[in-house]
């Protein structure tokens, strides 16, 4: 559905030039839900922003539903823009017009009859859950409403795909959750390309199917959800990762003297991480039963990416050497992962 | 009601046509130069909003030469700029004097000034507005009309407001050009006459005249803000 090829974006400022995306190439699927996640700077914003051709970028060439859209005159280019609907962090609604004339606003322009544009905004504002706000101004609006009425507006000339640019950012957890909901919806029903571009780790957990990781204007990683939460190959995939959760806060007790982490008898830390299947099963107790291994759990955390669940544990395993290097191999059967940290 | 007006201004009757003549000059000027010059000014505003760096249609060429032209006219003092601009005026209207030969220079005195303020008003347009215009497709032209002018409804109001009490300003002074109007009828009459009661009426005229423009800008701008 979207093909980038070997894109790479330079801002030239004066004497500066700054490299925001480098030679990045995805290929996003039809109906699929992508994520492309990473630190603010990391040219997410400038990655997406070359998908509709915001930013033209410097090299590389990009396809949208089979069309070369970096070959396009800028007329040819305005008329496909209308096939790809976008949303912004700041809502960008148009603060002079009502919620109606905000929707009316793409759809003026494709000469349709006032009568059938009037009976497709309704249905757009029904489909958003706002049937009773095409009178308001966005300033009457909450932010929630407001990114509602902008998925309308976006979604007025039936793109195939909408382009997310931290859609969910300027919003509550709770508003958040429902908006993606939304998202997921239209996913669903209409069969909608989604791409995602957010910092949230709980946004891409919530309604991706896969995601790139980009870090200094590169794809350090791409994948299944699932897999990146999983089994994250790249270290920055992991530093990422690790913000997302109170991994972190382990972390900063993990040296210090006189924690739990602290351990003097020669014991070690070892961190499972364990998906699907194997979680069910009581492993610890498994681990004491089968080998007389104690293990003492000094971090642990369940996530639930699309439903799937998703365990990390940080233990202090004791007992006889032998039998922890056997209970060690009886993990990594289950499928387990298995780390030692310290 | 009319011994009432002969004891307030004794000398209002015997002038009165000249000022009746002298206020439809003033509201000539006000009409035809301040309806040239408004279109003008909002046009230079967008061309220095479209052209400069970032803009949806960067021109450094264009820009730069607008941005100097105006500063450059700018400068000028009124009184200077209209002797100035007679060559120009006879070129363009035929004539250096007289009502007719007013207009040129009350143009190129208000629209410099003008531009500026829409600029201004302008560069206040969200970008982000321009980027979800451009994200659905618009023209560069779709996105002047649709977002920045209709966007800037009451900044453009606004400024429409202060330029046009500097322009009646200039008006006044352009009855040193022989194009007559109230600052012309005040000179004559209540300077060098020394009518004092003229002087008054010039002014309360003026003062009705900007507060029902101020009152009219102030609607528009109340019906336009949500």
């Amino acid at each position: 559905m979207i093909k980038l090829d070997h894109i790479s974006k330079v801002f030239r400022d004066g004497k500066r030039t700054v490299e925001a995306v480098k030679d990045v190439s995805l290929e996003i699927a039809r109906g699929e839900i992508f994520g492309i996640i990473g630190f603010s700077g990391a040219g997410k914003s400038t990655l997406v922003r070359c998908i509709n051709l915001l930013e033209r970028p410097t090299s590389g060439t990009v396809s949208v539903n089979g069309i070369e859209l970096t070959a396009l005159s800028e007329q040819a280019l305005r008329k496909v823009r209308q096939s790809i609907g976008m949303i912004f962090q700041h809502f960008n609604l148009m603060p002079s017009r009502t919620v109606f004339d905000n929707i009316d606003l793409p759809l003026k322009r494709t000469g349709m009859p006032k009568e059938e544009r009037r009976q497709k905004i309704m249905k757009l504002l029904d489909l958003v859950d706002l049937a009773d706000k095409d009178a308001a101004y966005p300033s009457q609006l909450s932010g929630g409403q407001k990114q509602r009425v902008a998925i309308a507006r976006a979604l007025a000339c039936d793109p195939a795909v909408l382009l997310c640019d931290e859609a969910t950012s300027a919003l509550d957890p709770k508003t958040t959750a429902q908006i993606l909901k939304l998202l997921r919806d239209l996913n669903a029903k209409l069969g909608l390309t989604i791409v995602v571009i957010t910092h949230q780790m709980s946004v891409v957990k919530e309604i991706c199917d896969r995601a790139a990781v980009m870090e200094h204007g590169k794809v350090t990683e791409c994948g299944s959800v699932y897999e990146l939460f999983s089994k994250p190959h790249d270290q920055s995939t992991k530093s990422f990762l690790e913000t997302a959760s109170n991994l972190n806060a382990f972390y900063e007790i993990f040296d210090k003297p006189g924690s739990l982490a602290d351990l003097k008898d020669g014991t070690h830390i070892w961190f499972l991480t364990y998906t699907g299947a194997s979680t069910g099963e009581a492993l610890m107790s498994k681990l004491y039963q089968y080998f007389k291994v104690e293990a003492n759990i000094l971090y642990g955390d369940i996530d639930y990416i699309k439903g799937e669940p998703l365990g990390k544990l940080a233990v202090n395993l004791r007992g006889d050497p032998q039998k922890i290097d056997e209970a060690v191999a009886f993990l990594r059967e289950r499928n387990v992962d298995v780390e030692m940290i310290k | 009601m009319n011994d009432f007006l002969n004891m307030l201004m004794p000398n209002f009757e015997p002038l009165k046509g000249e000022f009746y003549e002298c206020l439809y000059q003033t509201l000539i000027m006000i009409a035809v130069s301040g309806t040239i010059a408004w279109f003008l000014g909002v046009a230079l505003g967008v061309t220095l909003v479209v052209t400069k760096r970032g803009g949806i249609r960067p021109h450094i060429m264009l820009f730069t030469c607008c941005d100097r032209a105006i500063d450059v006219i700018r400068s000028v003092p009124f009184i200077i700029l209209m002797v100035l601009l007679i060559p120009l005026s006879r070129l363009i209207v035929g004539t250096g004097s007289g009502l007719t030969g007013s207009f040129v220079a009350l143009v190129f005195g208000t629209v410099p000034f003008f531009s500026r303020q829409i600029e201004q008003v302008l560069s206040d347009v969200d970008s982000g507005l321009i980027e979800a215009a451009q994200a659905m497709g618009f023209s560069p032209w779709e996105i002047i009309f649709s977002v920045y002018l209709k966007e800037s409804v009451p900044g453009i109001t606004r400024v429409t407001m202060i330029t046009f009490v500097s322009f009646v300003g200039i008006t006044a002074i352009a009855g040193a050009i022989g194009a007559g109007g109230l600052g012309d009828f005040a000179i004559r009459y209540g300077y060098q006459m020394g009518y004092r009661d003229m002087i008054w009426l010039t002014v309360a005229v003026i003062l009705v005249m900007i507060s029902i423009f101020q009152f009219v800008g102030s609607v528009i701008i109340k019906k336009n803000t949500h």
